[in-house]
């Protein structure tokens, strides 16, 4: 599964729900999924784009349209390596274990717990995408657990005291907005 | 806002690399004759469209390094000139922490890697102020943006105190909204 077949899906998702005149998108779009699922991504991506660029002229569209920019922003995003997404899994694993068991006044789980135990779910879910099993329905929800994930490394970076263990996790960030880019 | 001037010049750039420079060229000056009358979103549709017939030119059919770093740099939007004017302020004071030279009498890399991303949110917010000409190109926009936010989180790990990292984490917040 590469990124481009991700972002056709959420171009698919638009045109049939909203296009008005969906006859201009659903060719390239057809195109695109042939060159995606043959090859990787750069040539499914590049006629993505162009069915993205025909969607942009659609009259619904043609204001300026916020999840359609959203779309093309997250196609440009990258699978990090499993290898990176298993040191942010054991890291996010430590969190929940560091706040598993407390609760707030009203009985409710930390907001520290929920935080990781969140961004610790995203991870998992960023990794069965990276070792190739279909996780997402499309590349925006691909693109903000990848950002949620990265949110949540920059909060443990406030609250970490240790020195060497914020530079570990400044590191990962580090890397892993390589793929945000 | 989004940068429109410095996107025209970089897709002007690759425009001199394309095989018919012919279907690009038009809608380039379109779009620098709409900016020129204020009508900055109109300039901002003809200029994507000039990217788009560059995606089908043969020289970058194939795909394109420079063409996919201009495509996503097109998404970049400027923040606000306070927020870039905190940044800075940040990013000064943690460069004068380390003034001084290393053995070699040359300046420490702290020094040089706060220093860079201090000029770069000055050149940033001074762009946001409307001064189009300080940061020619949107890659170098981008590029700038996110030099300033890496040297944020590298001042993450440095500082000691908490509050302040409070105060930074919310700053890289607010400038990551803009690379998003």
């Amino acid at each position: 599964m590469n990124r481009a077949v991700l972002f056709i899906r959420d171009l698919e998702a638009l045109t049939e729900e909203r296009a008005v005149f969906p006859e201009r998108v659903e060719p390239l779009l057809e195109r695109a999924r042939e060159e995606a699922q043959w090859r990787p991504s750069w040539e499914g991506h590049i006629i993505a784009l162009a069915a993205a660029y025909a969607l942009s002229r659609d009259p619904v569209f043609a204001g300026g349209d916020e999840e359609l920019a959203w779309a093309i922003r997250a196609s440009f995003t990258h699978i990090p390596p499993t290898g990176l997404i298993d040191r942010i899994i054991r890291i996010f694993e430590e969190e929940v274990r560091r706040y598993e068991g407390q609760y707030d006044r009203f009985g409710r789980p930390a907001p520290e717990w929920e935080r990781y135990q969140d961004a610790l779910n995203r991870a998992l879910r960023l990794r069965r995408q990276a070792e190739g099993e279909d996780a997402y329905a499309g590349i925006v929800e691909f693109h903000r657990d990848l950002d949620e994930v990265i949110d949540a490394l920059i909060k443990l970076l406030v609250e970490e005291e240790s020195r060497e263990k914020r530079d570990n996790i400044a590191g990962i960030v580090g890397a892993l907005r390589l793929n945000l880019k | 806002m989004q940068p429109v001037r410095p996107l025209l010049n970089d897709i002007r750039q690759l425009a001199e690399g394309a095989t018919f420079p012919e279907k690009v060229l038009p809608l380039l000056e379109e779009a620098y004759r709409l900016l020129e009358a204020g009508k900055v979103a109109q300039a901002r549709e003809a200029a994507m469209s000039a990217v788009f017939a560059l995606v089908a030119d043969p020289t970058y059919v194939e795909g394109d390094h420079d063409l996919v770093w201009l495509l996503r740099a097109s998404l970049v939007s400027l923040p606000e000139p306070n927020l870039l004017e905190e940044a800075r302020l940040l990013l000064e004071e943690a460069a004068a922490r380390y003034q001084g030279r290393n053995q070699w009498g040359e300046p420490l890399p702290e020094w040089e890697r706060y220093n860079s991303a201090a000029s770069r949110a000055w050149r940033l917010r001074r762009l946001a102020e409307g001064e189009e000409r300080v940061i020619e190109s949107a890659v170098m926009v981008h590029r700038y943006l996110d030099d300033v936010i890496d040297a944020l989180l590298d001042l993450l790990a440095d500082c000691e105190e908490r509050r302040r990292r409070q105060r930074i984490v919310t700053i890289i917040g607010a400038l990551r909204l803009h690379l998003k």
